[in-house]
Formats: C-alpha cells, sequence, structure tokens
C-alpha cells in the first residue's frame, strides 16, 4: 500500500497553526513505494516455507553423505530469502515532504542509501499536477528555488492529487499569513 | 533530488527485434517466448508419439527395425524423450512459465515481474535445459546405440548402469530446469506476495494468479528433492557412490521415493495453472461471478499440500508394508474432495448462466469432462488391490494422458484462444477454432479412451511390440492419435493465420463484462509498460457491478 504518514495527516488548519513558532514542520509526509507484504507477514511466511522446505530431508540427515544434499533446500531458501530482501531493497525510496513558515523541504533517500535534498521559499512554491503523454497520470512536480522536481512519482494518482490538495492548503495558509496572526 | 521529467521522456524507447526478443526483460515478451518454445518441444514431443503410434498400430514391429530386427531401444528412447519433454520442458513452461510471466502480473496490477533480468535468466536455463535434453536424445547412449531409453522417471539400477553420455546429458538437462523453474518460482513468489496493487487483499486476488502462486510453491518445495536425487544418480554414475546399489549398501527404492516425492507435485504443478485459465473462462462465458471463489482458493491450496504425501501411491509393488499401503491409498482418495469442490464449483457458476459456448468456452468444458473421467479412473488406480493388477499396464497410461494430455493440454488451447487477442491485437476465425476442438476432442478421446480397455486386458505399457489379442484397440487408439495430430497441426496454421491476418480487435474487454481482471483493461495487444502508474481499486474489483 502506498503511505501517507503524516504526523499532521488529518490536520485541520487549527494543529497546523499550533506547530507555529515551535521547531515541527506545519506539515511532514513521508511517502514510500507500494509493498502488499508486510515485514512481520514476510517473517511467518519465511519460517513457514523454512520448515516445508527441510523437512522432506530430515530421513536424510543420518548419514554425512546424503546431508550434503541439504545444500539443494538450503540454497533455495536462501534465493527465496535474498529476493525478497532485494524486492523489499528496491522499493525503499523514501521522500520526506516538510512544510515549515519559511522553509519548503524534500529530502529524498534512494534505494542505494543516498540522499538527496530540495529546500525553497514556500511563498514563491509553485505546485502543479501534469497530464502529459508520457508522463504518469497526475504528475506531481514542486518548483522554486531554481528547479522543478517530482514528488511521489511512484504513488496512485488519486494519491499525487490528495498530496497536492494537503501542500496547497498549507502554502495558501502561509501566503495569506493566517498564521501568523 | 529528482528532477522532474516534464520535458524530458515523451515514450519509452523503441527496441529492434534482437533486444526484444533475445535480451527481453518484460515479463510479457518472456511469457511469448515461453509459449512458443514450448510449442516447438511440444511439436518434437507429439511427432514422437506419432511415431510410437503408427509402430503400435499392427501387432509385429514395422518401422522401428535395425537390420531387419525390432529396434528396442529406440522405442525406449522415444518413450523416454517424449515423457522427458512434455513433463518439464513443455506443459509447465506454457502454463507456468508462458501465461503465468504474461498474465499473473497484469492481474495483480504490477508493472513487471519483480526481478525481469532473473526471469529473462529462467527462460534462457529453460532453452538450455530443452536443448540438453534434445541433444541426449542423439548422444551415444546404452545398447551401443544413440539417446537414452530408461523412461522419464530415471530409475536406478537402469539408469546408473546404462552407458553413454546420454544419460548425463538427461539429468544435466533436468538440473538445468529445475534451476530455472526454482528462480522463476521465487520471482513469482515474490511477485505475488510483495507487488499486488494497492487494496488488493489476498482474498481479492483472481484465480487464476492464485494458481501460479500455489504452483510455484509446489515448484520451490518438491525440486530441490529431485535435485538432490539426480545428483546421486550422477555420483554413482560417475564418481563410484553407490546410493542407489544395493551391492554397495544402497537402496534403488529410495531414488523411487525421492521421484516420486517430486513426481507427484509435478502432476499438480502441471494441472494447477490449468485450474486457474479454466476458472476465469467458465466465469466469462456463462455470465456470471465464479461460483465459490473462497473454495476454489482453498482447494488449490489443499490439492498442493495433499500432493506432497501421496507419492508413494506410485509404487504399491516396490514390497511396502500393508499399513503403508492403506495410508497412501486413504491419502489420495482425500484428495478427491478438494478436487471435487473445483468441479461443483464450475458447475455451479455454468448453473443458470448465460452459456456462450465461443472456443475457449468448449475448450474449458471438454477440459472439466475429461479431467473428471482421468480423475475417476486415479480414484480407481488408488487401490492398492486394484492396481497389483494394472500398475504398468495401458489403463495407467490411458489414466496419466486423460489428466495432462487432455487436462493440462486442454486447459493450454482454452488459454491460447481466451487471450490470443489480448496478446496480439487479432482475433482467430471462430469456425477454425470450434473445428480445432472437435477434431481434437474426438481424435484424443480415440486415441486414450480404448488404451482402458487395452489396460484392463492386460497390455504392460513401454513395449514396442504386442500379441494379436490386443490388435483391435490399439489400430483404433492410433486412428485417434493420427486425428489429434491432424488437428495439431491444423492448430498451428490458425495461430499463424491469426497473427497474420486475424481480424484486428480493439475493444479491451473483447469477451463482454464478465472478462473483469486487470488485463482486460488495458489495449490489444497491452503496450510494453503496463501499470507503472499503479491501478485503483475500480479498476479490479468488479465483484458489486455483476
Amino acid at each position: 500500500m502506498n503511505k501517507l504518514a503524516t504526523p499532521s495527516n488529518d490536520a485541520t488548519f487549527k494543529s497546523i497553526r499550533e506547530n507555529v513558532g515551535t521547531a515541527k514542520p506545519m506539515i511532514c509526509l513521508t511517502l514510500w513505494p507500494n509493498r502488499s507484504l508486510s515485514q512481520d507477514n514476510f517473517r511467518i511466511f519465511l519460517g513457514i516455507v523454512g520448515v516445508l522446505i527441510f523437512l522432506p530431508f530430515i530421513p536424510l540427515l543420518m548419514q554425512a553423505t546424503t546431508a550434503a544434499l541439504l545444500l539443494f533446500p538450503l540454497a533455495t531458501f536462501l534465493l527465496l530469502y535474498t529476493a525478497f530482501r532485494k524486492n523489499y531493497q528496491d522499493g525503499k525510496l523514501v521522500e520526506v515532504l516538510k512544510v515549515f513558515p519559511s522553509e519548503i523541504s524534500v529530502s529524498r533517500e534512494s534505494t542505494n542509501g543516498h540522499t538527496k535534498d530540495w529546500s525553497a521559499n514556500p511563498y514563491w512554491t509553485k505546485v502543479k499536477l501534469h497530464n502529459k503523454k508520457g508522463l504518469v497520470e497526475n504528475y506531481l512536480t514542486l518548483s522554486g528555488n531554481g528547479r522543478e522536481i517530482e514528488l511521489g512519482a511512484f504513488l496512485t494518482p488519486e494519491e499525487r492529487i490528495s498530496i497536492k490538495e494537503k501542500i496547497d492548503e498549507v502554502l495558501s495558509l502561509i501566503r495569506s499569513n493566517a498564521v501568523f496572526q | 533530488m529528482a528532477d522532474a521529467a516534464v520535458e524530458l521522456h515523451e515514450e519509452h524507447a523503441k527496441s529492434n527485434f534482437f533486444t526484444r526478443w533475445f535480451m527481453s526483460t518484460n515479463h510479457k515478451d518472456i511469457g511469448i517466448l515461453y509459449i512458443f518454445t514450448a510449442a516447438l518441444f511440444g511439436f518434437i514431443s507429439v511427432a514422437f508419439t506419432v511415431y510410437m503410434r503408427l509402430e503400435l498400430m499392427e501387432p509385429g514391429v514395422q518401422y522401428m527395425t535395425m537390420g531387419g530386427e525390432p529396434n528396442g531401444h529406440l522405442w525406449n528412447v522415444l518413450i523416454t524423450g517424449h515423457g522427458i519433454l512434455m513433463m518439464f520442458f513443455v506443459v509447465i513452461p506454457a502454463l507456468f512459465g508462458g501465461f503465468g510471466n504474461y498474465f499473473m502480473p497484469l492481474m495483480i496490477g504490477a508493472p513487471d515481474m519483480a526481478f525481469p533480468r532473473l526471469n529473462n535468466l529462467s527462460y534462457w536455463l529453460y532453452v538450455a535445459g530443452a536443448s540438453l535434453a534434445t541433444l541426449s536424445l542423439v548422444a551415444p547412449g546404452g545398447n551401443g546405440q544413440l539417446g537414452s531409453g530408461v523412461g522419464w522417471v530415471l530409475y536406478a539400477p537402469l539408469s546408473t548402469s546404462e552407458m553413454g553420455m546420454s544419460m548425463d546429458l538427461a539429468i544435466f538437462a533436468i538440473h538445468i530446469s529445475g534451476a530455472s523453474s526454482i528462480l522463476g518460482a521465487i520471482n513469482m513468489i515474490t511477485t505475488f506476495l510483495n507487488m499486488r496493487a494497492p487494496g488488493m487483499t489476498l482474498h481479492k486476488v483472481p484465480l487464476f494468479p492464485w494458481s501460479i502462486l500455489v504452483t510455484a510453491f509446489l515448484i520451490l518445495l518438491s525440486l530441490p528433492v529431485l535435485a538432490g536425487a539426480i545428483t546421486m544418480l550422477l555420483t554413482d554414475r560417475n564418481f563410484g557412490t553407490t546410493f542407489f546399489d544395493a551391492a554397495g549398501g544402497g537402496d534403488p527404492v529410495l531414488y523411487q521415493h525421492l521421484l516420486w516425492f517430486f513426481g507427484h507435485p509435478e502432476v499438480y504443478m502441471i494441472i494447477v495453472p490449468g485450474f486457474g485459465i479454466i476458472s476465469h473462462i467458465i466465469a466469462t462465458f456463462s455470465k456470471k461471478p465464479i461460483f465459490g471463489y473462497l473454495p476454489m482458493i482453498y482447494a488449490m491450496i489443499a490439492i498442493g499440500a495433499l500432493g506432497f504425501v501421496v507419492w508413494a501411491h506410485h509404487m504399491y509393488t516396490v514390497g511396502m508394508s500393508v499399513t503403508q499401503q492403506a495410508y497412501f491409498m486413504l491419502a489420495t482418495m482425500v484428495i478427491a474432495v478438494p478436487t471435487g469442490i473445483k468441479i461443483f464449483s464450475w458447475i455451479a457458476t455454468m448453473w443458470g448462466g448465460s452459456i456462450e459456448f465461443k472456443t475457449p468456452m468448449l475448450w474449458a468444458v471438454g477440459f472439466i469432462f475429461l479431467f473428471t473421467v482421468g480423475g475417476v479412473t486415479g480414484v480407481v488406480l488408488s487401490q492398492a488391490g486394484i492396481d497389483r493388477a494394472y500398475h504398468d499396464t495401458y489403463y495407467v497410461v490411458a489414466h496419466f494422458h486423460y489428466v495432462m494430455s487432455l487436462g493440462a493440454v486442454f486447459c493450454i488451447f482454452a488459454a491460447i484462444y481466451y487471450w490470443i487477442g489480448k496478446m496480439s491485437g487479432r482475433q482467430y476465425p471462430e469456425w477454425a477454432g470450434k473445428l480445432h476442438f472437435w477434431a481434437m476432442f474426438i481424435g484424443s478421446n480415440i486415441t486414450f479412451f480404448p488404451q482402458h480397455f487395452l489396460g484392463r486386458q492386460g497390455m504392460p505399457r513401454r513395449y514396442i511390440d504386442y500379441p494379436e489379442q490386443f490388435a483391435l484397440w490399439n489400430y483404433v487408439s492410433s486412428i485417434g492419435a493420427f486425428i489429434s495430430f491432424g488437428s495439431f497441426i491444423f492448430f498451428f496454421g490458425v495461430v499463424f493465420y491469426t497473427l497474420i491476418w486475424g481480424r484486428k480487435i480493439t475493444e479491451n474487454a473483447y469477451w463482454g463484462p464478465y472478462a473483469d481482471t486487470l488485463e482486460w483493461t488495458l489495449p490489444n495487444p497491452p503496450p510494453e509498460h503496463t501499470f507503472e502508474t499503479l491501478p485503483t481499486r475500480d479498476m479490479w474489483d468488479k465483484a458489486n457491478q455483476h
């Protein structure tokens, strides 16, 4: 499931205002790609497969020579484990959006662990949805500080719309100076 | 930071013929490659059987002779080649590798397989394995001739003592095929469990992806055992070990246990993907949602699980205790329960439906009838007492061909006619599909039904010749084989015509609203890249709309 982990996810204007003047961002969104098997369920799955795959080899453990055949289920089991770990690693793309009264920032941690940051003045930042051929539906970008960056390209189109609405909401508050009153 | 790509990529780069078909990492292309390769090896394997049926048409040995004498070795090589190719390189690659690769990711809304390059590796390992298996037919083998004639089960001590490198090549072929299948299974399991569309919980997944998951688990849990067993064969042959040699303290029956621990789940690896396909076709052409969705899923899981605890019903005659035989009889009969759930659910889906007998539906209904016949003779053979009489007779040959030749192969044809328009963008002529069906249905029944009579008369399997008493039904059976082969050739013509001149179809869900899984939301053929934007729930959750 695509996640929208937001400390102020269902934040009203009131709760956004409460963060003004503190070190907390007015809004913080953490986005990551969809993975349909949770880590907990993965551990259960691995346990079940582990038991089932080694079960038929138990009678062969009586002799050292036949026990060497454990190599095959062991290799299969390790391959399965490695495949899932790699798949989780491939999905370890995290984007964190934070909006403060004087700064909007996006931090993107890619699958190789590298982090890239972008920040701009929220007063001048443009939030835009694109629907051009060749792009994902409702492609979401933020422009400011001389750059245009993408946000949540791995989410569903509906999720990108809801993110845009949330950012627009906060930026309009900042621009109207409502939060400073 | 990822800069926006608003102006950067308008279209994905087009790949040329070589990169598309030889270096493909696209699940749809790899699926098509599996289907075509399986068709090629299927043709070779079926050609063997036509030659064998020609030989069996009359008593005496007319064609397979050497120096005027019957050439039993050639007969054994053809039997072995037919079995190995069909079991490892035709049916599973077509259903699991071909349709599984193409449609499982589409049905769960995944953009591709979890590991596209691994998918490519699986395919080419399969090609290498199939090539080695074919080469083993013409490599120096036993009896100073070419090829290996020990049967697809590679029973020791015949397989450990046969001369020449043919047997080693066949064992390597199965090793490589096993590696390919295990890698493919891991890829399928990871894709299914981790890459389903948002909101698609396990009990929302269509039945075909479920059938692929069950098959992948069967492969994952049973193939390491086969790999161990055939490695022991190799070391017995080449390094002086005696795992299966009683003279050295080994036990040839151990090989049979290990082989059938893999071999019985293998039967379900072949047929379970077909269960998934048939469910979709029956629902589509009955214009009703599938009856008993959850029981259908758990029946497949139960069949898969029970498949691991019944292996020794293939070897009642090796000297097991009465208690062991009683257990394997009982466990085997229990499989009829989940299988019955599936058969009755398909019938219940059709019940009261507005059934349209298009070609895929004909194949599906034909499958249900014939698989049930094969299942019933399976219950007969599960009885250890009766098996004493039927063991290694043509009754067994008839039984497993009804399940696999008329079961799994009918599923392959059903799937091709159901999805060829989706895969190619062109549709077959309906009359041609129906002609193919009726010729195949009649031909294969004429081939295999009389073999029940031959088995009951006591005709043993795997023999090049037979006494006069068995002549009539062998003659009839051979006529049926020629009709079936003719329909098979006709089928290749239908596919060729469809791909070149077939009517173009533009409607996404051209079979109507009950073809409601995610592949039917895509154009014909689907674009190279699909579901890069994840599908939304309203695209796949159609339960309330019917």
